[in-house]
């Protein structure tokens, strides 16, 4: 027997930028996100309050505040943390001032990442939310992935949402590794070559990567499809695997020069023709033997 | 208001050595530095600044190699900007506070107390300025390279050790 659930939600801002709270408020306001549509009441006490929305990266300060609510809470309840802050702590993971992310304190059920995140990714989040507030009242265990329930994630050309990764264009330079503020990026030598991982949940959607690349092959992909279950928090990541060439002259295993670099280079000429399996040094000495014979 | 109108208010009560340089900024705002001996002469400074009806905008402060702090005081008055650097021995924690003399100094104040451990002598406040009370006092004193303060470089691999668990 299904029991209806009036969903009641309440905001604890534990040392937020701000941003996410606006955001949050957007979301709340604006018919489009139809956040009316799933029923929701803000409540201002917490005791009446099934829905725990979190904001920010848990400061020293705010801690024993978010403690004190999650102790008041009725069970059962869901809590949903907004933005990559509440997620993984973000930028600000590693200060002094910082206790966070939320899921040390309180069992999280529905992380949305994103800095801020945009106002579909927290209506999505709300509703995933509310999904496992039904599930728990059901006496069902909670969902290990939820699908999507607001289908239109579309947002504006220019906005910049999750990274992704074009494995043709990429040499493993680690500029995007170095430029990253918020520890998303990854570059690991393997046997082969390399894999690249960019952890969306700890993405603070700045673009750095993307500006910084000399190739162009890390790009943003205007998909803000953020709003994922606790157990997806540290699979959330986009894989690349850039692998060495063997050169065909010496056998040495060598990075290739990517695409992106020799369209800049060699900007009237095909370059697919250039990228034959030799590598820098062998294609050196040919170059030697062919001019000084 | 000149600097050398404040300078003839202030060395007759200045006990120990100082040195004055004038200067002005690209935009012609004139800029003094004042570089103090003693650091008990701040008091007599703060005092003529409150006589010019001037502020304490902001203080600045600094840890140099072998461990002895440099307090900045930075006054206003009138548009003029004043710096005055009090040195402190490298054992010595405490400089005598001017906010009693000119409140704007409160905060500054407390906030060298919170991230340096200095202590203000005589300052009417003992509370936390931002700090959380469970937070020790000094959080400047340790040292973090600049490289990593600015790619955000973490202590630890706790977080990537599970991402690369998560995604196994």
């Amino acid at each position: 027997m299904s029991k209806e659930v009036v969903p009641k939600l309440f905001r604890v801002n534990t040392g937020s930028c701000n941003g996410c709270d606006v955001e949050f408020v957007a979301t709340a306001f604006v018919d489009k996100f139809e956040l009316e549509s799933l029923g929701v009441e803000l409540v201002e006490h917490i005791n009446e309050a099934n829905v725990l929305v979190v904001t920010g990266p848990l400061t020293a300060r705010s801690e024993p505040f978010l403690k004190k609510y999650v102790a008041q809470m009725r069970k059962p309840y869901a809590v949903v943390g907004i933005g990559t802050c509440s997620v993984t702590s973000g930028i600000f993971r590693d200060s002094y001032a910082i206790e966070g992310p939320t899921d040390k304190i309180v069992d999280v059920d529905i992380n949305v990442a994103g800095c801020p995140p945009r106002p579909e990714s927290i209506a999505e989040g709300v509703a995933k939310g509310i999904k496992v507030l039904q599930q728990k009242l059901n006496g069902e265990a909670t969902p290990k992935t939820l699908d999507m329930i607001f289908s239109d994630f579309t947002a504006p050309a220019s906005f910049r949402g999750k990274i992704d990764l074009n494995e043709d264009m990429c040499t493993a330079c680690r500029t995007c590794e170095t430029v990253c503020p918020s520890g998303a990026i990854e570059i690991s030598a393997v046997e082969g070559g390399f894999i690249h991982k960019v952890w969306h949940n700890s993405c603070c959607f700045c673009g750095n990567c993307a500006y910084f690349c000399p190739t162009g092959a890390i790009f943003n992909t205007n998909s803000f499809d953020t709003a994922k279950t606790q157990d997806e928090k540290y699979s959330e990541v986009n894989v690349g695997h850039i692998n060495y060439e063997t050169c065909s002259c010496c056998g040495e295993n060598y990075m290739p020069p990517s695409r992106g670099l020799l369209g800049k280079a060699y900007v009237h000429d095909d370059v697919s023709k250039l990228n034959d399996a030799i590598c820098p040094a062998c294609r050196k000495e040919a170059n030697f033997k062919r001019m000084y014979g | 208001m000149n600097i050398e109108e404040f300078n003839n208010a202030i060395k007759n009560n200045i006990v120990s050595q100082y040195t004055l340089h004038d200067d002005v900024d690209s935009y012609g705002n004139p800029n003094s530095w004042i570089k103090l001996t003693n650091k008990n002469d701040i008091e007599a400074i703060a005092k003529s600044v409150s006589a010019y009806k001037g502020r304490c905008v902001v203080m600045s402060v600094y840890r140099n190699e072998d461990g002895s702090h440099m307090l900045i005081y930075h006054f206003d008055i009138d548009g003029m900007l004043i710096n005055v650097e009090v040195p402190l021995a490298s054992d010595d924690k405490n400089f005598i506070s001017i906010t009693p003399i000119l409140p704007s100094a409160n905060w500054a104040e407390r906030e060298a107390r919170e991230m340096y451990n200095l202590e203000p002598v005589g300052h009417p406040c003992k509370d936390r300025l931002f700090l959380d009370p469970s937070m020790p006092k000094g959080e400047m004193a340790e040292y973090i390279s600049l490289s990593k303060a600015q790619v955000g470089l973490s202590d630890t691999d706790i977080l990537w050790n599970k991402v690369n668990e998560g995604i196994k």
